[in-house]
């Protein structure tokens, strides 16, 4: 078992005692971990195989059906005043939400194991990168949290001694709605998150720690955290220019990071560092430089095809998790939009038989892939680059049917 | 605006925070405001989007060289007709002039929003923002008034 520090040590006794699992495990990061814990998946059914002939290293998770999205009306940034959270958050005096969740929290681990997942946001040696550790009961958190962040030995080698990480405690309690809570107390750099198992509400490291918690950091030394891609734009000249584009939700961010030029514009080229989060600060230069604190991408697929993004169909071929997508007899996932005809016959995202008769959706709306950065085509060789890359322009999108001009 | 779901603070000081490092560069990225979906009359969008999506990258990057040719409107610089590489492209001229054009009369009511969500910060909100609304509305009223109406109803 690796070891732990001891401010990390001390948290995670507390958790312990807490929630009481029967078992505790931290995280190295390993290929042998992954497979051990994606056997453990295929055992409780919460990862199902696909055909590993047609897509090695890919298997698809059901969530439960009322845990298909983040809920905002459930996140809560808990600052001893409210003014500090503002009028753009939900707010719970931290005391309150500390109690109300200790409640739901107590003994929810009791017949599962608790797992340590030591994180790291941002390059690895980058004095920008940031460490997180996150406890969950959660698998499925575990497997995408290795895809969508550095865990393991990286991050503890990151951290040293220090007390300096946020703590991330998750657990799946009874996933109920009515008992689901996202609390963020920034003045302690401390998430709680309860009674889901989706992507932004469980997976502590992305829109938590990278954003809301992050954002906080930011404004105390100097820096800011924002939703937005990265990529780099090479000219038929040969040069680069970089850019970073805030975008809402389902505005195409990652179809524009992985952008693949038509034929009529030959010698342009993008590459990909970032579809979703970007670390920006003052370079000594006087430019403004980025970084990506993520390592994966865990994208919509539903529209997702060689024509709206080639490298995205290319990069989810292997080692993918799915995440509430259709299942098609031959052991190969489907979604609205796929590049294929509808299926004649399937099992929906729910696990339900599915014939193009059916009034519902195949996948859902908002399934998911989980996938690593690396395997993307158009991945920038410096997506990892410890002191990030210098940016030239900044774009601001959103989605109008009227007024706003192309640019 | 993709950051509201997920400031960690109040979104005043955040918008002071981003005023603050962007005062310590020295050569800050320029900014530009984008829109894949506009539609046209028939209520289909107008521009291809994905791949063809380079076209106005291509615009940008020429801007922050100090190439690429702008008219400056009231909501700021916006690419001449010319400007757009649309070779290669099924985009009709009135397409690519409705995609370019800006109506104050819309704006108006964009101006109208802005202006109540700035206000849901009170005194929050920096002054520099509140200044770049005003200037902004202004440059709106002005272009929906007809020029021998201008400063009539101001008294002067």
């Amino acid at each position: 078992m690796t070891a732990l520090s001891s401010p990390v040590q001390r948290w995670v006794d507390e958790i312990k005692k807490m929630t009481t699992p029967d078992k505790v495990v931290v995280c190295d990061g390993s290929e042998e971990e992954r497979e051990r814990l994606t056997k453990e998946c295929l055992a409780t059914g919460e990862l199902i195989e696909l055909n590993q002939q047609k897509l090695p290293g890919c298997y698809l998770h059901r969530s439960a059906p009322h845990d298909v999205a983040r809920t905002e009306h459930l996140t809560f940034v808990c600052t001893r005043h409210k003014e500090e959270a503002g009028p753009n958050n939900n707010w719970m005096p931290p005391s309150d939400a500390k109690t109300k969740l200790a409640g739901l929290y107590q003994g929810a681990m009791k017949g599962r194991t608790m797992f340590v997942v030591p994180f790291l946001m941002g390059p690895p040696g980058s004095r920008f990168s940031k460490v997180g550790v996150e406890i969950t009961d959660s698998r499925y958190v575990v497997l995408n949290m290795r895809i969508m962040t550095r865990i393991g030995r990286v991050a503890l080698e990151h951290l040293g001694g220090s007390d300096d990480f946020t703590r991330c405690l998750h657990s799946l309690g009874d996933l109920s709605p009515d008992r689901r809570f996202i609390c963020h107390f920034p003045e302690e750099n401390t998430i709680w998150s309860v009674g889901s198992g989706y992507g932004g509400n469980a997976l502590l490291g992305k829109k938590c720690m990278a954003l809301r918690i992050a954002s906080w950091l930011g404004k105390k030394e100097g820096w800011l955290a924002e939703h937005m891609l990265i990529l780099g734009l090479r000219t038929p000249e040969g040069k680069t220019h970089y850019l970073t584009g805030a975008f809402p939700s389902a505005c195409g961010k990652t179809n524009l990071a992985m952008l693949v030029p038509p034929a009529s514009k030959p010698g342009w080229k993008v590459e990909t560092l970032g579809d979703d989060i970007a670390w920006l600060r003052k370079g000594d230069d006087g430019r403004l430089w980025a970084i990506n604190p993520e390592s994966g991408f865990f994208g919509v697929v539903p529209g997702t095809s060689r024509k709206t993004n080639p490298n995205a169909v290319e990069m989810i071929q292997k080692n993918t998790i799915y995440t509430n997508v259709a299942l098609r007899p031959d052991g190969t996932p489907w979604w609205e939009g796929h590049d294929d005809p509808s299926p004649a016959n399937a099992l929906d995202w729910q696990g339900r038989p599915w014939t193009p008769a059916s009034s519902e959706k195949a996948a859902h709306p908002n399934s998911r892939f989980t996938t690593p950065a690396e395997q993307c085509p158009s991945i920038s060789p410096r997506w990892q680059d410890p002191e990030g890359v210098p940016i030239s322009a900044i774009l601001f999108g959103a989605r109008r049917q009227r007024n706003v001009p192309l640019v | 605006m993709a950051m509201l779901p997920f400031v960690g603070y109040n979104m005043g000081d955040y918008f002071a925070h981003w005023l603050e490092v962007g005062k310590k560069l020295s050569t800050p990225p320029k900014i530009f405001r984008l829109n894949w979906f506009r539609t046209g009359e028939n209520g289909k969008f107008l521009w291809p989007g994905y791949g063809d999506n380079i076209r106005v990258l291509e615009w940008v990057v020429k801007r922050t060289e100090g190439k690429g040719e702008a008219v400056d409107t009231p909501i700021g610089f916006v690419p001449t007709r010319k400007a757009i590489d649309t070779k290669g492209l099924d985009l009709s001229e009135d397409a690519l002039a409705q995609l370019l054009r800006v109506d104050p009369a819309d704006w108006a009511e964009a101006v109208h929003s802005q202006e109540e969500f700035f206000g849901s910060f009170g005194s929050r909100l920096p002054h520099e923002l509140r200044e770049e609304h005003d200037l902004l509305a202004r440059r709106i009223h002005d272009a929906m008034t007809p020029p021998d109406l201008h400063g009539r109803d101001t008294g002067n």
